[in-house]
């Protein structure tokens, strides 16, 4: 009980910040509501397409990259930087480097995140899937991520701890990469303010822009919430990683090989041929690092399976890592370039991806989230425990609706478009595919809506806990007590 | 198809990155004990309720055939923790 005497005593000894941890992981809770809401809305436009009120702000084309923006950058965004600087923090014994730096890439990412909100509605964008924030925006992206590593690094460069924890290394390399990735990706020659135009042209730009893209997924979308799991999966089922061995193994094998699979999604472009066939050889490839990855997070619970039963926090964290495993292995397989040729611009992307970003992404998040905040204001558990069960099953079903609808309407579409006539003349009109598409949109509107009901049960959650609880300094261990 | 000759070289130049900081780390001896660390993760106290009391509440909940199962698995690393 060594620590609750330094806590009781605490005015003296250093403690961690925890105000910017705080910060973001509210952040994260509202961002994720405002997200999810755009998802719910232009879902239910591809189902009722009057529902944009012929209001050029809220047409599909617009409310989309607001939507990716909103659930990857503002919600994924602010989870990553909670938890990545309460990791570094715990993992090392040492506050934050650089004081009010770490203040500022909270303020300066809401800047970021309003101004994506305010400027894609308007219509403008610089047209890259995922980097559509014109040039000003992507300055002040770089200016805020630098600050972010210089934080980062820092913490780790002045450790009190020798060993670096497996999570940090993770969070590294996503701070790293996406530097790299959203710097070269974002080069571009201003015209105007509000205006740009890509430094590169035509398949060289679309090659850059996947290279980008893929990328993203893997570092921001992967290694990132991988951080997550290899320090909340085991804090919260207080168990060990099943083998520390394998993860630091996971780590440098996904490192080595994630860069190269992003022209899987231009098979059958101008792209040329063996890049395409390369691209597909090292996606395949990933399935080894990923799996052994999702094992290692699974296995932790050997011995402890029956944590599972009353521990919902748990359960959003050990489902996360079975969509991690589902959609590391429906990704390969759809980079397989006769599989792609199926599933290529129809829904079925759509289903993988949300299995990957609802179940993979937003529930590591989640159940990072509900371990944090109780610590993070000095409480024990959620306001309301029971509200985090109800919402595990809620976002659960909503999510096996979702992507259940989306593989059908998929495959559907795919066989629907490749279908001809004896005379070698189409079967189906395009329209035809659309209307047959119809009952799964709406399938897939509701899921939206069972999910988002889960994030809005969250929201209030976090409220009364934060309501009841307050604000705490946690201090420092003292050096003798870890020697 | 000139993007790949900025594409391969930058990958490249990371991945010699990621070389060069595997075998510093691995030098410096980050790699020599792969087995404690993940102990040493769950020795970190982090909860921040100043009564002690009320963090047992939820290992009491646990019915008393769980307890027998898995009881001496829980106490060792029970005992760890604090």
């Amino acid at each position: 009980m060594s620590t609750m005497q330094t806590f009781a005593s605490g005015d003296t000894t250093e403690t961690y910040n925890y105000t910017v941890v705080r910060q973001f992981a509210v952040m994260t809770v509202v961002w994720g509501v405002v997200g999810m809401l755009v998802g719910v809305v232009i879902a239910a436009q591809l189902a009722w397409p009057a529902l944009n009120f012929d209001i050029p702000w809220l047409t599909y084309s617009r409310l989309r990259p607001l939507h990716t923006n909103a659930v990857i950058f503002a919600f994924g965004g602010s989870a990553l930087f909670a938890t990545s600087y309460y990791v570094v923090q715990r993992t090392t014994h040492a506050r934050l480097f650089g004081g009010p730096l770490a203040a500022f890439t909270f303020w300066g990412w809401q800047l970021v995140i309003v101004l994506a909100a305010i400027t894609l509605p308007l219509g403008m964008t610089s047209g890259k899937e995922y980097a559509e924030l014109e040039w000003p925006i992507d300055l002040l992206i770089a200016v805020v991520w630098v600050c972010y590593a210089i934080v980062f690094f820092g913490t780790l460069a002045k450790r009190k701890l020798e060993h670096i924890y497996v999570a940090n290394w993770f969070f590294g390399a996503f701070i790293i990469t996406v530097a790299v990735l959203h710097i070269v990706n974002s080069m571009a020659m201003p015209a105007s303010l509000t205006k740009s135009y890509s430094a590169y042209a035509g398949a060289q730009d679309a090659m850059i822009q996947w290279w980008y893209g893929h990328n993203a997924v893997g570092f921001f979308l992967t290694a990132g919430f991988l951080g997550m799991m290899y320090y909340f999966v085991p804090k919260q089922a207080e168990r060990p990683v099943y083998s520390y061995r394998l993860s630091i193994v996971h780590f440098w094998a996904l490192i080595f090989t994630y860069m190269w699979a992003g022209p899987h999604h231009l098979h059958y472009t101008a792209l040329p041929d063996w890049t395409q066939s390369l691209g597909m050889v090292f996606s395949l490839i990933l399935l080894a690092p990923s799996w052994g990855g999702m094992i290692n997070g699974i296995m932790t619970l050997s011995g402890a399976w029956y944590k599972l039963r009353n521990d919902a926090v748990l359960k959003f964290l050990v489902v996360s890592l079975s969509f991690y495993g589902m959609s590391t292995f429906e990704g390969p397989m759809m980079s397989i370039k006769t599989v792609n040729a199926l599933s290529h611009y129809t829904d079925w992307t759509v289903g993988h991806v949300h299995s990957g970003a609802l179940g993979w992404v937003g529930f590591i998040s989640i159940g990072s989230i509900y371990y944090l905040l109780p610590r993070l204001f000095g409480r024990d558990a959620m306001a309301k425990p029971q509200w985090v069960e109800l919402h595990f099953w809620i976002a659960t079903i909503g999510i096996v609706l979702y992507i259940a609808a989306m593989w059908i309407a998929g495959v559907m579409q795919g066989l629907m478009w490749r279908a001809t006539n004896p005379d070698g003349t189409l079967t189906y009109a395009f329209i035809e595919s659309i209307k047959a598409t119809y009952p799964y949109y709406v399938v897939r509107f509701l899921g939206g809506v069972l999910y988002l009901s889960g994030m809005l049960l969250m929201l209030m959650n976090c409220f009364m806990t934060i309501a009841q609880g307050k604000s705490v300094k946690a201090p420092i261990p003292a050096a003798a007590a870890h020697a | 198809m000139e993007a790949i000759f900025l594409l391969i070289p930058l990958s490249l130049a990371l991945i010699g990155v990621a070389v060069w900081l595997y075998f510093r780390m691995d030098d410096s001896g980050q790699f020599t004990d792969l087995e404690s660390h993940g102990r040493q993760l769950l020795l970190d106290d982090d909860s921040t309720v100043a009564q002690a009391g009320q963090k047992s509440v939820a290992a009491s909940q646990q019915t008393p055939s769980q307890a027998a199962t898995t009881g001496s698995q829980t106490e060792e690393i029970g005992s760890n923790n604090r």
